[in-house]
C-alpha cells in the first residue's frame, strides 16, 4: 500500500459520456495473452471529468473498464457484470463511496471483490482504515499519480485472475468427484444387485446402500407386488416420509402421482411424516422431521416396478446432483429388482410343475408309513428330472419306486411322467420289479430311442410278510436301518440304466424286514457333491440316517439338513423314507374259520377286548359295535366262500378315541343274495361314523371306524 | 292290563319234533320259551339272536297252531339282535299275515334290540310294544273281532 499525499494529479479532461451508463468497455490495448479473457474494472465517481481521467489512466492495463456515476448506479453493475475490482470515490452525492461499501460487502455475490477508494480527505484514510481493517481493500489518495494507480489496479486485477483459476480448477475437481462417486455409488448398488437372488434381502441392501451413499436419514423401496394394488414397502430405514399403512395407491399423493408420471422429484421445504428416529409414536425433535425428499422411480423395459424414496431431516442435503446420481442408479436397481422378481416368479411356476409330476399323497397302509420330499436346484429355476412314487398293489404289497432322468426342462419332466406312469401299470399288472423294470427299459427304448438315459429303483414291500423285494436300474440302492439303528445299503446285481441295453434284464433281490425297520430311497443328488467321492457322500447320508428322528416326516427332513447344503444344491434330489410298523399296540387280532359259529365268538372276544382297552364306552356305544362287528362278519360267511373250509380275519383296534374295526376274507363274493346283505350293510354304515369296503379280486376287507362320545344317529337314538 | 289271571299254560305244541329238542335249541346263545295265554301265544327269546342260532330259533317260533290268534315275540331278555333276527321276525311276520294271523313285538324302548329294530326300519312295518300285558291284551281284542272267536 502507497500513501502519497504529495502528488498533486491533475486529472485529465476526458470526453463527456453520452447516456451516464456504464459503458463495457473492450480493452484499446490488447496487451494482456490472447487466453486470458478481460476482467471487468468497475469505475465510480460523480464527476465524470474523474471517470474519463480513470479510463486514460487504465485502459492500458487491457482489461473491461465499466464507468458508474453514482453508488446505485454502481450496485446496479455489479447485478449485471462480473467485476474483479472497483474503484469507488468516497465523496459522492447520494450513496457515498462508504456506504456504497458496505452494501456491496453485504451481498454474498460481490463480497469478495476489492475495493480501492478514492480521496481526497485524510480523514476518509483513516475511516477506511477502521472500516476495512481486514480484506482487499486499498485507497488512493487523489489527485494520484496515475503510474501507482495502474499498479494497485493491476495487482487485484492479477489476483482477481489467480482466483477465478483457482475456482475453475476446483470445479473441474468436484466434477471429476462427481464422476467417481457416481461411478463408485452405481458399482456398490450393482455389487448388492448381484449378491441376492431373492427379493427382501436385495430390497434391505438396496436400502442400506442407497441411504449410506447419499446420507439419507430415511430411506425406503416401494414395490408393486401380486397380491395387492399399488405400492407396498419392501424395506426401509429410518422412518420413510410414506403412509404409516405403508401402501401408496398409485396416481394418488405426492408419491402415488410421481410412480405414475415415472417422474423423479426433489422435494424441499415440506414437512414430510417420518423421521429419522425409527422409534415409533416419539414426538418428533426440530431435528427429527424429514424436511426433504428424494423420490426416483424404478423402471424397467417402460414398466413400473415401484420408487425409490430417500429423506433428510435438513433441507440442503440433497442437490439437484444427488437426484441425477439418484435416478441413474434407480435405473441399475430396477434392472436387479425386475431380474430378482423374474428368477422367483420362473422358479416358482418350475416348482408347481414339477410337484404337479409328483403324487400329492402317498398310500396309507396300516402296518407302512411313507414320507417323501422334492427339493428343486436351488441355483437356477428349472425342471428336474426326479421322481417318486408309491402304490398300494394289495392288501399286503405295497410298490415303491424313485427314479431320476438325465437332464433338466420339460423334455425331462415329460419322460419322467411317462416313466411313472408306465412303471405304475406294470406294477399294478403284477410284474415282480425286475420284471417290471425289464418291461421300462424296453418302453424306454421303443419310445424314446437311444439317447434317453434313466435310473429307477423299484421296491415292493409285502408288510404281513416283512420281505421287500426290490430291483434297480443304474439307481443307488436303497439304505435300511433297522429297529436297532443298524444301517445298510440293499445290493442287487446288474444295474445298468435304463436306455443302455434293454436284453439285458435287472436282476432281483429279497431281503426281510421287520418291525420298527425304516428304508429309505433317494436319488444321487442327496450324495453327490462336486469334487467329492460318492463314498464321502455315502458317509454322510449313513451318519445322517444313523441319527434321523423315527417318525418318516422328521426323518426326511432331517436327513435333507444334514445332506444337501447350500453350495451343491446344483442337483434336484427326491427322499422316500417308508417305515415298518408292527401290529398296533393292544389290538385284537383273530382268525376265525369262516362258519357261523364263529359270530358268536367273534362278538364274545371282541366284548372282553371293549372291556379291557375301552372301559369307558357307554352301553348303546357298545351295542352298536357289537352289531357292525357281528353284521360284518356274518357277510362274510354268507357271501366270501363257497362250501370249503376258509378262514377270515378280524381285527379291533383302539387310536386315541378312535376305534377300527377290520374284518378282511380273502374270498371272492358272490353277488348278495336277498335282501339279508343290504340290511347288514345298512346297519353297519347306521352305526359306525366312516365304513369303506374295498373289495379286490383276492379278497375283501371292511373297515369300519366309531369316534367314542360321537353317535352317528344321534336323532334317531333319541326317539 | 294284568296278566291272565289263569296264568301260564304249556305251549300246546309241545309235543312236536321241536320241543323235543328242548326250549333253548341246540344253541346255549338263546333259548325259547313258549306259553299260551289263552289263544295268545307268547314266544319269549332269551340270550342272542345271530346267524349261529336264527335257524333254530325260527324253527321254534313257525310251529304256532292254526287256530292262534297270533303270535307275541317277547324281546325283552334279548341281549342280542343283529339284522339276521331282524330277517327273521320280517319272515315271521310275512307268514303270519298270510294266515290272517298277527305279530306283536315286546321290545322296550332303550334296549339294545329296539335300537336295531328301529334302523331297520322293521318297527314301522309291524307292531311294537314296551310291555307284554298290552301286547296280550290286544292279540286278545283281535280274538274278540274275528267271527271265528
Amino acid at each position: 500500500m502507497t500513501i502519497d499525499p504529495s502528488l498533486d494529479t491533475q486529472l485529465q479532461a476526458a470526453p463527456p459520456d453520452p447516456d451516464r451508463q456504464p459503458v463495457l468497455t473492450p480493452p484499446v490495448l490488447p496487451n494482456a495473452e490472447p487466453e486470458e479473457p478481460p476482467v471487468g474494472i468497475l469505475l465510480v465517481d460523480d464527476h465524470r471529468e474523474n471517470l474519463a481521467a480513470l479510463r486514460a489512466v487504465l485502459e492500458p492495463l487491457g482489461e473491461r473498464l465499466v464507468t458508474a456515476d453514482s453508488g446505485e448506479q454502481a450496485l446496479r453493475a455489479l447485478l449485471r457484470e462480473d467485476i474483479a475490482v472497483i474503484l469507488l470515490d468516497v465523496r459522492m452525492a447520494g450513496l457515498d463511496g462508504l456506504q456504497t461499501a458496505r452494501i456491496i460487502r453485504g451481498r454474498p455475490r460481490t463480497r469478495h471483490i476489492p475495493i480501492i477508494f478514492l480521496t481526497a480527505q485524510v480523514s476518509d484514510v483513516e475511516e477506511i482504515a477502521l472500516a476495512y481493517a481486514t480484506g482487499a481493500v486499498d485507497y488512493v489518495i487523489k489527485p494520484f499519480e496515475p503510474e501507482i494507480l495502474r499498479a494497485k489496479v493491476s495487482v487485484f486485477v492479477e489476483l482477481s485472475r489467480e482466483r477465478s483459476e483457482r475456482v475453475r480448477q476446483s470445479r473441474a475437481r468436484a466434477e471429476a468427484e462427481a464422476v467417481a462417486r457416481t461411478v463408485r455409488t452405481l458399482q456398490i448398488l450393482s455389487d448388492a444387485a448381484l449378491a441376492h437372488l431373492e427379493m427382501d434381502g436385495l430390497a434391505a441392501e438396496l436400502v442400506e446402500r442407497t441411504a449410506t451413499l447419499f446420507q439419507a436419514d430415511a430411506a425406503c423401496l416401494l414395490l408393486r407386488d401380486e397380491h395387492a394394488p399399488g405400492l407396498g414397502v419392501h424395506a426401509s430405514r429410518g422412518r420413510p416420509p410414506v403412509p404409516v399403512e405403508g401402501r401408496v395407491t398409485l396416481g394418488e399423493g405426492t408419491f402415488g402421482r410421481l410412480a405414475v408420471e415415472r417422474r423423479a422429484a426433489l422435494l424441499v421445504g415440506e414437512k414430510f411424516p417420518g423421521g429419522a428416529s425409527p422409534a415409533a409414536g416419539e414426538a418428533s425433535g426440530p431435528g427429527e422431521t424429514i424436511t426433504s425428499v428424494m423420490a426416483v422411480p424404478l423402471v424397467t423395459s417402460d414398466e413400473l416396478l415401484g420408487l425409490v424414496v430417500l429423506g433428510a431431516t435438513s433441507e440442503d442435503r440433497f442437490d439437484a446432483g444427488d437426484l441425477e446420481l439418484l435416478s441413474l442408479a434407480a435405473d441399475r436397481m430396477a434392472i436387479a429388482i425386475d431380474h430378482v422378481q423374474r428368477f422367483a416368479h420362473g422358479r416358482q411356476l418350475v416348482e408347481t410343475l414339477q410337484r404337479s409330476l409328483l403324487p400329492d399323497r402317498l398310500p396309507h397302509h396300516p402296518r407302512l408309513e411313507l414320507a417323501a420330499r422334492y427339493l428343486p436346484s436351488g441355483l437356477a429355476p428349472q425342471i428336474g428330472g426326479d421322481w417318486y412314487d408309491a402304490l398300494e398293489l394289495d392288501r399286503d404289497r405295497t410298490a415303491v419306486m424313485i427314479g431320476d432322468v438325465v437332464g433338466h426342462g420339460v423334455r425331462a419332466a415329460t419322460t419322467m411322467s411317462e416313466l411313472r406312469n408306465a412303471l405304475r401299470a406294470f406294477a399294478v399288472e403284477g410284474h415282480s420289479p425286475g420284471e417290471a423294470l425289464h418291461q421300462l427299459d424296453r418302453v424306454v427304448h421303443a419310445t424314446f430311442g437311444p439317447g434317453m438315459i434313466a435310473t429307477v429303483l423299484f421296491l415292493i414291500i409285502d408288510a404281513s410278510k416283512g420281505v421287500v423285494s426290490l430291483s434297480r436300474a443304474g439307481h443307488p440302492p436303497p439304505a435300511l436301518r433297522t429297529a436297532a439303528g443298524e444301517i445298510r445299503f440293499l445290493e442287487t446285481g446288474n444295474t445298468l440304466p435304463l436306455g443302455i441295453d434293454d436284453r439285458v434284464p435287472a436282476e432281483e433281490a429279497e431281503y426281510r424286514v421287520a418291525p420298527g425297520d425304516t428304508l429309505l430311497l433317494f436319488t444321487d443328488g442327496l450324495v453327490e457333491r462336486r469334487r467329492e467321492s460318492i463314498n464321502t457322500g455315502l458317509d454322510r447320508l449313513r451318519d445322517a440316517f444313523t441319527n434321523a428322528p423315527a417318525d418318516v416326516e422328521g426323518l426326511c427332513d432331517f436327513v435333507l439338513e444334514r445332506t444337501v447344503s447350500e453350495q451343491t444344491s446344483h442337483d434336484d434330489v427326491a427322499v422316500l423314507a417308508v417305515r415298518v410298523l408292527g401290529p398296533p399296540l393292544g389290538a385284537l387280532e383273530l382268525t376265525l374259520p369262516a362258519r357261523a359259529q364263529a359270530v358268536p365268538l367273534a362278538r364274545h372276544r371282541l366284548r372282553v377286548w371293549l372291556d379291557e382297552n375301552v372301559p369307558e364306552l357307554d352301553r348303546v356305544a357298545r351295542g352298536d359295535l357289537e352289531v357292525a362287528w357281528s353284521e360284518a362278519c356274518t357277510n362274510v360267511i354268507r357271501h366270501a366262500y363257497g362250501p370249503v373250509d376258509a378262514t377270515f380275519e378280524a381285527m379291533a383296534a383302539r387310536d386315541g378315541n378312535v376305534i377300527t374295526l377290520e374284518v378282511r376274507d380273502r374270498g371272492r363274493w358272490r353277488p348278495p343274495r336277498g335282501q339279508h346283505g343290504g340290511r347288514g350293510m345298512a346297519l353297519m354304515r347306521n352305526l359306525c361314523d366312516e365304513v369303506s369296503v374295498d373289495r379286490r379280486a383276492d379278497g375283501t376287507t371292511v373297515t369300519m371306524r366309531r369316534t367314542l362320545g360321537s353317535d352317528p344317529l344321534p336323532e334317531r337314538a333319541a326317539s | 292290563m294284568t296278566p291272565d289271571p289263569a296264568g301260564p299254560q304249556p305251549p300246546a305244541w309241545g309235543g312236536s319234533e321241536l320241543s323235543a329238542r328242548g326250549p333253548s335249541g341246540t344253541s346255549d346263545l338263546a333259548r325259547v320259551d313258549i306259553q299260551d295265554h289263552d289263544g295268545a301265544y307268547v314266544a319269549a327269546i332269551t340270550g342272542e339272536v345271530d346267524i349261529s342260532n336264527v335257524d333254530d330259533i325260527t324253527r321254534q317260533l313257525v310251529g304256532l297252531p292254526n287256530f292262534a290268534h297270533g303270535l307275541v315275540v317277547d324281546l325283552r331278555l334279548v341281549s342280542y339282535l343283529d339284522s339276521t333276527g331282524i330277517s327273521m321276525l320280517h319272515d315271521l311276520a310275512g307268514r303270519l299275515r298270510e294266515r290272517s294271523q298277527q305279530l306283536i313285538i315286546v321290545c322296550p324302548q332303550g334296549s339294545p334290540p329296539r335300537r336295531v329294530l328301529e334302523l331297520t326300519g322293521l318297527i314301522t312295518r309291524t307292531t311294537v310294544v314296551d310291555d307284554l300285558a298290552p301286547a296280550v291284551q290286544a292279540l286278545r281284542h283281535v280274538a274278540q273281532d274275528l267271527p271265528s272267536g
